[in-house]
């Protein structure tokens, strides 16, 4: 929350940012001593251009957003350290990709800041920002490539750069769901027709809401992109309880989760596929539940100390820098790590919803609200795959999982939720 | 030191400087918390508005207008302060106190709400001090 108390220079970002730094430092010190027995030489530059861009964006945002919270931005900075970290540890060739895409992500953030004009900017854009996140999705069915060979079309190429458009969907409905739901607050919290003591949501007013998720669900499903399917709609959730307060609408979509998903299992040949081998990966050790039993002997051999950077066998894992990287976490840094970066996820949660909390606008606490959960939402999702607590739906671990379309879409709505802290009280002596 | 106790203690080092920023971070979050309790609370659904500019309105500059947990403005005799002016709506919005504050209303009207010279788009919430101005008409909220 914004500290009125002092508009001076953000000190406590300041401090807090200290640590990521730190930890980074840490990190790649311990890896390069592992490989080679003394620090690479170019470890103190590429450290130098990630404390130099994390401390810029410090700075810019005390020059403009001197009121914003000062608890984000360090987060999203530890996280994007333990990213490097361990995209260091599995691909190194990727490492100083990686930090480019910080780079770009960071200057996207301060640019959109800069640009934005206000916070309400966003609200009459609704159909828009639905439209656009629709559009670049569709685009994949046409220009899509699939660069790893899962079987899943999800990326536009850009010469040498790939960039996943259902990450920008994830922002974009973000902005939809949260004007949508303000103007038809009310009506929400009102409800429809009563069935016994259970209130279902008036339909007729929700419906361009509905069409467009079911619009948005069905093309990500199509490209067997569940991840994002399942985000979408617990957003969706999300939203539509903070936006009517009514219990009776979670559980009625929750209902409907398990009936969609028990239907695409009926229906579709790859959801199968993950709904057995979340129930039983053994039956199949070899081949489709692999990379599940990979992921939890990872865990189970990391212990709660872990095998150090390096000294463990995260190489085995399919894709263990992007969607399973905290099974290297795991393995590598231990339980103690792995919790440490499930407790980034739950500071960022309590953060995001103390801003929301203290808004003077619905429209910025359902904005707040919908920036927060999609984060934390999407982590959810992915470490309860990995754990196999939940069937596994592939999406990327936000801000740490190798990926520049994801850093530049989390990082953007982090920018965001900055911005939507920084909100002044209407001026009182305008 | 073999480099292999300098590369476990450069690892253990990390967590550690992870698990001090997680200390950092809830001491910071618990301060501002406490500062949100005890900041002193305000009775409940107390408040006057002040007349600063009565416009056309038979109201009188300086006048204090007490208001009821949910207060109503605009034109129309029933509401619980009546704006004669012709650039209010009949019923042009509502006040009403709810988790400790007053929250401004824009009940659609033709002509807007403003707090602080700012439109009023849907709902807003209002501390001590803000300037209501429907029509020609100014009013500040005062606790």
């Amino acid at each position: 929350m914004s500290d009125r108390a002092s508009w001076g220079w953000r000190w406590r970002e300041l401090l807090l940012l200290g640590f990521p730094c730190a930890m980074l430092l840490l990190g790649w010190l311990s890896i390069d001593l592992a490989r080679t027995g003394a620090p690479d030489p170019a470890l103190w530059t590429r450290w130098l251009v990630f404390v130099g861009l994390v401390l810029g964006t410090h700075g810019w945002l005390a020059w403009r957003y001197p009121s914003a919270d000062q608890g984000l931005l360090p987060i999203g900075a530890a996280l994007t350290a333990l990213s490097l970290v361990v995209v260091e540890r599995l691909v190194p060739a990727l490492a100083d990709r990686q930090l480019a895409w910080l780079a770009l992500a960071l200057g996207a953030m301060v640019l959109a800041l800069s640009l934005l004009p206000s916070i309400r900017w966003l609200h009459p854009w609704q159909y828009t920002w639905a439209l656009a996140g629709l559009g670049l999705v569709g685009l994949t069915f046409v220009a899509g490539v699939d660069p790893n060979g899962s079987g899943a079309r999800l990326w536009l190429g850009f010469g040498d750069a790939l960039f996943q458009p259902s990450e920008a969907l994830k922002l974009l409905l973000v902005l939809f769901f949260a004007s949508y739901l303000d103007d038809k607050r009310e009506l929400l919290a009102w409800g429809g027709p009563r069935w016994g003591r259970l209130r279902t949501p008036p339909l007729p007013y929700l419906a361009p809401l509905l069409v467009m998720l079911a619009l948005c669900l069905g093309v990500v499903i199509l490209q067997r992109d569940l991840g994002a399917a399942l985000l979408y709609f617990c957003l969706f959730l999300a939203l539509l309880y903070v936006a009517s307060g009514r219990a009776s609408y979670v559980a009625l979509g929750l209902g409907g989760l398990l009936l969609g998903g028990a239907l695409m299992e009926r229906l579709f040949d790859h959801v199968r596929v993950r709904v057995a081998m979340w129930l039983d990966p053994w039956s199949d050790a070899a081949g489709r539940g692999y990379q599940v039993i990979q992921a939890l002997v990872a865990f189970a051999s990391g212990g709660v100390l872990g095998s150090g950077l390096t000294y463990g066998y995260p190489g085995y894992i399919p894709a263990v820098h992007t969607d399973f990287v905290i099974a290297a976490i795991g393995e590598e840094l231990g339980l103690i790590g792995s919790l440490g970066t499930v407790a980034l996820y739950m500071l960022w949660l309590h953060r995001g919803l103390a801003i929301a909390l203290t808004r003077r606008s619905s429209f910025s606490t359902l904005l707040a609200v919908g920036l927060t959960s999609a984060i934390s939402l999407q982590a959810l999702v992915i470490l309860g795959g990995t754990l196999r607590l939940i069937p596994l739906t592939g999406i990327t671990l936000p801000f740490v999982s190798y990926g520049g379309s994801s850093l530049l879409v989390n990082f953007l709505m982090l920018g965001l939720l900055l911005a939507v802290s920084a909100e002044r009280p209407v001026d009182r002596h305008g | 030191m073999p480099v292999d106790v300098l590369v476990l203690l450069l690892r253990l080092s990390m967590v550690a400087v992870l698990y001090l920023f997680l200390v950092a971070l809830v001491a910071m979050l618990r301060r501002d918390l406490v500062r949100q309790v005890e900041a002193p609370p305000e009775p409940e659904g107390a408040g006057t508005l002040v007349v600063l500019d009565p416009g056309p309105t038979p109201l009188r500059r300086g006048q204090t207008l007490p208001l009821r947990p949910t207060t109503s403005l605009g034109r129309d005799e029933q509401n619980v302060i009546v704006l004669a002016d012709t650039f209010a709506s009949a019923r042009h919005a509502v006040l009403t106190w709810r988790e400790g504050r007053w929250w401004l209303r824009d009940l659609q009207s033709t002509n807007g709400t403003y707090v602080n010279q700012q439109s009023v788009r849907g709902e807003a919430a209002l501390e001590a001090g803000d300037v209501i101005g429907i029509g020609s008409v100014r009013l500040k909220l005062s606790p």
